[in-house]
């Protein structure tokens, strides 16, 4: 008895000595040398893994830079990194371990919309700014105060391709073959809504369901609507299969698709049908906007490979991180996220994003197109 | 051929039924070469549902790997149509044996239930099996090869029909009328007749009744594995989960069509075709698959046996 007694004292000690070590240590590092945290939630291993050590790179690369450019307000930024895996409870337990670490003072992340959902509300109660370069579902930044993103949704996009569309090109006739998920009705939706507002014609809404590759019946019945445009937001195969077909039926429209076509996919599985096709992208690495040139010279200098958009949009989540901690200051993490919404004019490699309207940035987008079978700069 | 179409009109109101008339016929066209898949597919159940008087759900993912198969052949070996076609056949029926012996052969006295779950754990295998392969993604054979094996198109009237969405059609005819004369005028015919018929009775007069269920598989997995080619080919997109809407609407063009009869299985396909791309012309494009099974639907309920050969359907279950 007083044997066992004795052995759960010695086991309760050795636990409090080493959660007391683990405290005092933490306490110490930061204390002898004055740095603010930040933390980076994202997928490292895992179906997600590419993307997450794309955040990693770019997040990090930023960070270095800063520190040496003397840090913020006197002190050097750390970088905390733990692996989501692409799970959304495990980006809870992380969110929980962020919050609880005083030094910390906001976060950046994670990929997945879903991820970034689940943790939210963690992040909201201990009013810690959650950044996500590329959560895209709608609902995110309205889980609370804290929420942003760097990606535009497709509340954004819609929009803003029905502006290139009818305003810029000047099409009044348009259709729309969409994919039946709810991605693309979202999709389909906000372009054709911000299409009529803008005075065009929309002949036909077409949708299949996901797995269909027969679109004979629909274009056949399109070509003789005769629309000025077709938008397509789908993804890369559907279009590819849609242009196929309506090449071998010699019907040739203007085709407009969403930015999820952006990838050598398209090409590959398209071939001469997606010359032409014209989309916007979040980054393209020959932007020539400076911004987005300084940031793939950086990119490729550090990694020697040319960078996608993840790592763009994580990079750019970095910067205007820092941006904000210069304004707001190291002390209160209560301060970033209003100095993220004052912050104007921030010209990132995405574009200028501003939080002055809404969490969600308002952005030019690059727009670009397919020529000789390369995505290369849309010249109108 | 029919370019008088597009040549005697004068007035506007001509102009316009001269159009309608054009795009009815596209429509037409690009029903009837949808269909020609889901009848290919059909014949393949039906021949299977024939002799084994069993239902396979494996049928689509047979087609997959018949059109993976096709794939492989055309982009590494050699880019020949007919080459893939061989060699597509050759896998299938092996593929078709491999499911006969696992789903069927060991569970014969068993209730037909296990052998329809064994059938979808099949499926579920396979699909899983073309990811760990050939990764999720859409594939595509790249167009320079694809070249190679066009073999041209012709016009009618405005509208182009690719020779390779004919011998889709011209295939599934072709094989119908053989399979037709295989079943109804041969030697072996008669075997699997009297196999269908009562497979004990068979086998007490001698018949082979094992031999005879793999080759009826392997003959019915063949004639996914063609379609596979084909469709594989025709819209050049290969994919893992490709054969679950397919299968399915095949199955159901089976079911259409008599489950026994192969004419009916071809008729129900192509009809199923048709309406569904009218479906899209006259409607809306989300209803197509809407109105393709309402139809089944209608077909069952004042049919219950199917368009044709109910009769023997019902026959047998007497038994």
């Amino acid at each position: 008895m007083t044997r066992k007694t004795l052995f759960l004292f010695g086991i309760g000690f050795l636990a409090l000595s080493i959660i007391t070590a683990g405290v005092i240590k933490t306490r110490h590092a930061a204390a002898a040398q004055d740095v603010v945290k930040i933390g980076l939630s994202a997928p490292l291993t895992g179906d997600w893994a590419e993307y997450g050590n794309d955040f990693k790179k770019s997040v990090t690369m930023a960070i270095d830079r800063v520190n040496r450019m003397g840090g913020v307000h006197g002190r050097k930024v750390e970088l905390v990194i733990s692996d989501s895996r692409g799970d959304p409870k495990e980006s809870v337990l992380i969110a929980e371990k962020f919050v609880a670490d005083p030094d910390i003072i906001a976060e950046i992340g994670d990929f997945s919309s879903s991820s970034c959902m689940a943790a939210a509300p963690i992040y909201e109660k201990a009013n810690m700014t959650q950044l996500s370069p590329t959560s895209s579902h709608m609902d995110f930044t309205k889980k609370g105060q804290n929420m942003f993103r760097v990606v535009a949704t497709q509340g954004y996009e819609g929009p803003y391709n029905a502006r290139w569309a009818v305003t810029d090109l000047g099409k009044k006739k348009l259709a729309t073959i969409y994919i039946n998920n709810d991605w693309g009705v979202d999709a389909n939706k906000y372009f054709t809504l911000e299409a009529r507002n803008l005075g065009a014609e929309i002949v036909a809404e077409e949708a299949f369901v996901p797995g269909e590759k027969d679109f004979t019946a629909i274009l056949t019945k399109l070509k003789r609507m005769k629309p000025d445009l077709i938008y397509l937001p789908t993804f890369y195969a559907d279009a590819a299969a849609i242009l196929n077909q309506a090449k071998r039926m010699r019907f040739a429209p203007v085709v407009m698709a969403n930015s999820s076509l952006f990838s050598q996919k398209t090409i590959e599985l398209g071939g001469d049908a997606v010359e032409g096709i014209i989309i916007p992208a979040n980054y393209f690495s020959a932007d020539p906007r400076p911004a987005a040139q300084e940031f793939t010279r950086e990119y490729q200098a550090h990694y020697g490979a040319v960078p996608n958009q993840f790592a763009a949009l994580a990079y750019d989540a970095a910067n205007l991180m820092i941006a904000a901690l210069h304004k707001a200051g190291v002390e209160d993490r209560s301060k970033v996220k209003d100095a993220l919404v004052s912050l104007r004019g921030f010209q990132g490699a995405t574009g200028s994003i501003s939080y002055a309207n809404s969490h969600d940035p308002e952005k030019e987008l690059v727009r670009i197109t397919i020529k000789n079978g390369e995505w290369v700069l849309y010249q109108p | 051929m029919l370019s008088w179409f597009n040549s005697h009109y004068t007035g506007h109101a001509e102009t316009k039924l001269i159009m309608d008339v054009q795009i009815l016929f596209e429509q037409f066209i690009n029903g009837i070469t949808q269909g020609s898949v889901y009848a290919l597919l059909a014949l393949g159940f039906t021949m299977i549902f024939g002799t084994l008087r069993m239902v396979t759900f494996a049928h689509g993912e047979v087609y997959m790997i018949g059109a993976y198969v096709g794939f492989e052949i055309i982009r590494l070996l050699h880019p020949s149509f007919f080459l893939a076609l061989a060699v597509a056949l050759a896998a299938t029926a092996l593929l078709g044996i491999i499911i006969e012996i696992l789903a069927f052969h060991f569970l014969r006295d068993t209730p037909h239930a296990t052998s329809l779950l064994v059938t979808i754990g099949i499926s579920i295998l396979l699909v899983n099996l073309a990811q760990l392969i050939w990764g999720p993604e859409t594939q595509a054979l790249p167009y320079s090869l694809l070249d190679k094996i066009d073999y041209g198109e012709i016009e009618i009237g405005g509208v182009y029909i690719s020779f390779l969405q004919m011998s889709v059609l011209g295939v599934t005819v072709l094989l119908m009328a053989m399979l037709y004369i295989l079943i109804h005028k041969t030697k072996l015919g008669m075997v699997i007749r009297a196999t269908a018929q009562d497979y004990e009775a068979a086998y007490a007069m001698g018949v082979g009744v094992n031999g005879i269920f793999m080759v009826a598989f392997a003959i019915g997995s063949m004639l996914g594995g063609v379609a596979g080619v084909l469709v594989g080919v025709y819209y050049n997109l290969f994919y893992p989960t490709m054969g679950g809407l397919y299968g399915l609407k095949a199955f159901s063009a089976s079911v259409v069509g008599g489950l026994t009869s192969l004419p009916g299985a071809v008729v129900a396909g192509l009809l199923i075709g048709v309406i569904e791309t009218f479906s899209v012309e006259f409607g809306a494009s989300n209803f197509r698959h809407i109105f393709s099974f309402l139809f089944m639907i209608l077909i069952l309920l004042f049919r219950s046996g199917g368009l044709f050969g109910g009769r023997e359907l019902i026959h047998a279950r007497g038994d």
